[in-house]
């Protein structure tokens, strides 16, 4: 009865959202108090029932019942508890329903915490919230319903991939659904903001702190994508410019623009327009990267015509929400003009020069990840287009990117002065060509892009820090008086200061680890050692284990450096059954300079040996630390007092002449 | 019925909030909200002065800025609230509150009904009873599987452990576990033709009837350690055949039906393939001649003299003999049957089945006794 509970749940929250979508936007349109009172209640109700539903679906997941199709296909008894529940959205239908909760969850927080909202901007942001939720919730019934019943039941299910059957991979997914879908708030926004034809300082700040929260949740969950790649598909590399990676960054960069032209459009008055176009654009790229994971139609064009209903489903919604959206902006677009002029020369102009150059990366991975799809459906051919390409074409367009995102705080709004700036920077600059030539004279002589991204790391860093040090007058007066200083910046300063710094941190990681990585592949019998970037790795043995679910092959490295470090590294081989799967488990020990990374893989017939691969990957330990700075920077900046300014409430401030009704 | 209750508190509990927020809605037009903003930025200012981020010089220029668009905002807030009072009374909210209640329980009821199956229990594992039919026997044989399973674990050189695991799971329409069942066999035994046979069929049912390498490794080395496997024979025929090479496919199975048996049970399919194969490819099939031919007399001729073909009368009486050994079984499941309703007289479908199955075993009087404790526990 629960399954079936949760299944008449989804169904009334269908019809609720259809309700907030529709007679909100009329009240506020007809200035009908009573119209417009459903927005709240039912945006509450909508994540509720969605609520329902999904504890409903989990509830099946954990007590095996197969009489539902769903767990039939992708769980079975002997799975783990912690992947029963995260096998509730390790598949279509139950990734689907979690992308509705969070969409509804992300309305409800609108309605609970919007108090500071223009009420008619609030219920109309609603409104096209729920109506992006009608669509979903559409296309999970019709199309991709996880309540379907079997009967029989079969005696057990199928398991879930083993692939997915791990802690990073169990939370990949609702953090950067967490991300993709509060863009969908910012979306809201700039839709009603069309509908009602401004964009005020009060849009401007409330948009803020939630395409920030998606931001984070955005950059946490790819770090943890990343991650997973890292140390499960066990070859060292944890960026793969695959289309699922694709789909998740280009919302990102969208995502990234947006943040900053809307500090623009609240404090200046400014890029109004832009503003309101990068919101759409940035919920239009995590729909389309929805499409091209959900429609099946990355892995094969094929496939996904033999069976189209779903991918033309999601494909007809995103036309119809991204188009609709434009087709608005077209019209409404103009009648956004900004207030706030300013020279090109000011923190607006190297703004707009990164929100250009985000844009046009975004673009141009979009190009990448479409173009071999196109090709495919004119016949023309198959074309694979790889990381060659991306990464000849993104990179050039990050080093001017992060040589502006150092000094544009530096420059004043309106008016900048690019001397002062650069005098305030000299100190950077000086450091970061000295660090720049000392890599690449001292360590490596090869490349000279090595060198140059250090270089780009270590003024972004020396130039963040600078801003910093301006800030809080550093060697400008007592250093008492900079420490007091300090502590009283603003939280959105701090923000800003870790996001950018952790940012250089992780170039440093991503350029490091992209050059130097040291790798090792060789068939080794018990007792044998190799040295891999300084480290004495010896293999004692390997065992067979068993797991809760497979059996493993666990490989024991004993690993030496000098008389001080001797550690123990125990990669996994393991072999699931339900399904078949092999998987592998590095076993990594992460070093200030890198991390020691190690795999173990089939036994090798002729000689009895296993086959190992050992890396030195440097400096990966940054690139983690340098993104979670950047979510923490997310973090504070979102408890900023600005974000807690209130509403003006009606008892304190009388509105000015209305009749009560 | 419990499930309409539930689900009428849930669509119940959902309408009475969203009428009562329509009934109670007031007006709430304060449109102060960019002038909080506006203050709350003045005073930003402020405090950047004071702390020697701003000079006092730029600092007084962005307050006139922003006390400009404060001045500019506070018209606009009076101009919309004139043209809200002009609005303000709208219809009544009485008739869009009838209307939902009018319409939203037939829409979700609706497409429910159509949808899902209302009212049907949920099935956790753990409580689960297995029906005594289908069910009963693959759990049974889900554990047996299970056990042979972890036996095999800890003692993996059993041969004919792994073939009877693989089979078993067969039967339970793993053939993904059935293959590599198959696989671990013939690690122990790699010169058995029919087990690298039965390890690429079930591979090849476990893909949903695909040929991948695989597949392909595995037939081919059961054709090589045993010419004549004939499953090797009919796969390999098939593959040929989906891949339009059908002279190789006719060749194939040319060999197959020249080295099986006479009343062998696939013959009747392989004759029907390789009629297809020769109309899709207009070739003759008597223009191909067995490979196999020479070696298969002599194989048949050994086999022969170790044991002779079973006569008819051999085969009727195995299948007495099966008879009378299926009916023994019967008997003694009817028995325990028997046997446990006395212990549990109110077993209303417990006296059914076995009615049922005196019925069968020509036991017409206890058949006719237990139909009538059947009908008793009915009233």
């Amino acid at each position: 009865m629960i399954v079936e509970i949760g299944h008449f749940s989804l169904v009334l929250a269908l019809f609720i959202a259809g309700l907030q979508g529709t007679l909100p936007i009329i009240g506020a349109h007809r200035n009908n108090h009573s119209l417009m009172a459903v927005a709240t209640p039912a945006a509450i109700i909508q994540f509720i029932l969605i609520l329902g539903s999904f504890i409903a679906l989990t509830y099946a997941f954990l007590v095996s019942d197969f009489s539902v199709i769903n767990v039939a296909s992708n769980s079975h008894t002997e799975k783990p508890t912690l992947y029963k529940i995260s096998g509730v959205w390790g598949n279509h239908e139950g990734s689907m329903l979690l992308w509705a909760l969070i969409l509804a969850g992300y309305g409800a927080a609108i309605a609970a915490f919007g108090e500071n909202l223009r009420p008619t901007l609030k219920v109309r942001i609603l409104g096209v919230q729920a109506l992006i939720g009608t669509g979903i919730l559409a296309f999970i019934l019709l199309t991709s319903n996880p309540f379907l019943r079997l009967t029989p039941a079969p005696v057990n299910g199928n398991g879930l991939n083993p692939l997915l059957q791990d802690p990073g991979l169990a939370f990949h997914p609702p953090l950067l659904y967490l991300g993709y879908v509060g863009l969908s708030l910012t979306f809201s926004f700039a839709v009603a903001a069309l509908i009602e034809g401004r964009v005020d300082a009060a849009w401007a700040r409330w948009v803020r702190p939630w395409t920030l929260a998606a931001w984070g949740f955005l950059t946490g969950g790819i770090v943890l994508g990343s991650w997973w790649a890292y140390y499960e598909l066990g070859w060292g590399g944890w960026w793969f410019w695959d289309p699922v990676e694709n789909a998740s960054f280009m919302p990102w960069l969208a995502a990234t623009a947006l943040l900053h032209s809307a500090i623009v459009s609240e404090k200046r008055d400014g890029l109004k327009a832009w503003t309101i176009f990068l919101a759409i654009m940035a919920f239009g790229l995590s729909l389309l990267g929805t499409f091209l994971v959900r429609s099946g139609v990355i892995t094969s064009v094929h496939a996904f015509a033999s069976d189209p209903t779903r991918g033309v489903f999601i494909l007809l919604l995103l036309i119809v929400t991204i188009g609709g959206a434009f087709i608005l902006f077209a019209w409404r677009g103009p009648t956004l003009k900004g207030a706030g002029l300013f020279q090109p020369v000011s923190r607006e102009g190297g703004l707009v020069i990164n929100n250009f150059l985000l844009t046009v990366a975004a673009a141009s991975i979009l190009l990448g990840t479409l173009y071999p799809l196109f090709i495919d459906v004119l016949k023309l051919g198959k074309v694979s287009v790889g990381a060659p390409y991306f990464e000849s074409v993104f990179v050039p367009m990050m080093i001017p990117m992060i040589a502006i995102m150092g000094l544009a705080p530096l420059l004043k709004w309106k008016r900048g002065d690019f001397k002062t700036a650069i005098e305030k920077l000299k100190f950077a600059i000086a450091l970061s060509i000295i660090g720049g030539l000392f890599v690449w004279i001292l360590i490596d002589r090869a490349s000279a892009f090595t060198s140059l991204g250090m270089t780009i790391s270590l003024w972004l860093l020396t130039a963040t820090l600078t801003e910093l040090a301006g800030r809080i007058k550093l060697f400008r007066g007592p250093l008492s008086e900079s420490i007091n200083y300090l502590f009283r910046q603003p939280r959105a300063s701090w923000g800003m200061t870790l996001a950018h710094a952790g940012l250089a941190i992780a170039i440093a990681g991503i350029t490091a680890s992209s050059s130097w990585k040291v790798e090792s592949i060789q068939i080794m019998k018990f007792g044998d050692q190799v040295n891999v970037a300084g480290y004495n790795y010896t293999l004692k043995h390997v065992r067979e284990i068993q797991g809760p679910n497979y059996k493993a092959l666990r490989g024991t490295f004993i690993v030496n450096k000098g008389d001080d470090i001797n550690w123990v590294l125990e990669p996994e081989k393991r072999f699931y059954t339900d399904p078949v799967m092999t998987t592998t488990e590095a076993a990594i020990r992460p070093t200030f300079l890198g991390d020691l990374y190690a795999v173990v893989g089939d036994r090798d017939e002729k000689s009895g040996g296993y086959i190992t691969r050992i890396y030195f990957n440097p400096l990966v330990p940054w690139m983690w630390t340098g993104a979670i700075i950047m979510v923490l920077g997310a973090g504070i900046s979102l408890t900023d007092r600005r974000h807690r300014v209130g509403a003006p409430s009606s008892n304190k401030i009388p509105a000015p002449g209305i009749p009560a009704e | 019925m419990s499930f309409w209750i539930a689900s009428g508190f849930v669509l119940l509990a959902t309408l009475i909030a969203i009428i009562l927020s329509i009934i109670r809605a007031r007006a709430n037009s304060s449109d102060e909200y960019n002038a909080t903003i506006y203050h709350d930025q003045l005073n930003e200012v402020k405090r950047d002065i004071d702390h020697g981020v701003l000079s006092a010089e730029d600092g007084e220029a962005l307050k006139t800025e922003i006390k400009k668009r404060l001045e500019k905002n506070t018209k606009i807030v009076l101009a919309n609230a004139k043209d809200q009072s002009k609005q303000a009374g709208a219809r009544s909210p009485i008739t869009v509150a009838i209307a939902i209640v009018g319409i939203i329980p037939f829409t979700s009821y609706g497409l429910y009904s159509y949808l899902g199956s209302p009212g049907k229990p949920d099935l956790p594992f753990a409580n689960r009873q297995f029906n005594p039919s289908f069910d009963a026997a693959s759990a049974k044989m889900d554990s047996l599987v299970k056990k042979l399973r972890e036996r095999l674990d800890q003692n993996p050189n059993q041969l004919k452990g792994w073939i009877l695991l693989g089979q078993s799971l067969v039967n339970l329409k793993r053939f993904n576990a059935a293959s590599n069942a198959f696989k671990q066999a013939l690690k122990i035994a790699p010169n058995r033709a029919e087990i690298a046979a039965s390890a690429a069929e079930t591979r090849f049912m476990a893909k949903d009837g695909k040929f991948d390498q695989e597949v392909r490794d595995y037939f081919k080395m059961a054709q090589r350690l045993n010419p004549e496997e004939h499953k090797a024979l009919y796969y390999l025929g098939l593959d040929s055949f989906m891949a339009k090479k059908y002279a190789s496919a006719i060749q194939y199975w040319v060999d197959l039906i020249s080295i099986s048996p006479a009343g062998a049970p696939w013959m009747d399919n392989v004759r029907g393939r390789l009629i297809d194969a020769a109309e899709a490819s207009n070739l003759k099939i008597s223009n191909f001649i067995p490979r196999l031919k020479s070696a298969s007399k002599s194989s048949k001729k050994l086999r022969q003299s170790r044991e002779p073909a079973p006569t008819q009368e051999d085969i009727n009486n195995a299948n007495e003999m099966s008879k009378k050994e299926r009916e023994k079984f019967i008997r003694s499941m009817v028995e325990r049957l028997a046997n446990s309703l006395k212990s549990a007289p109110n077993d209303l479908n417990g006296w059914r089945r076995l009615a049922r199955s005196y019925r069968v075993l020509g036991e017409q009087k206890k058949a006719a006794e237990a139909e009538q404790r059947a009908i008793e526990l009915e009233k």
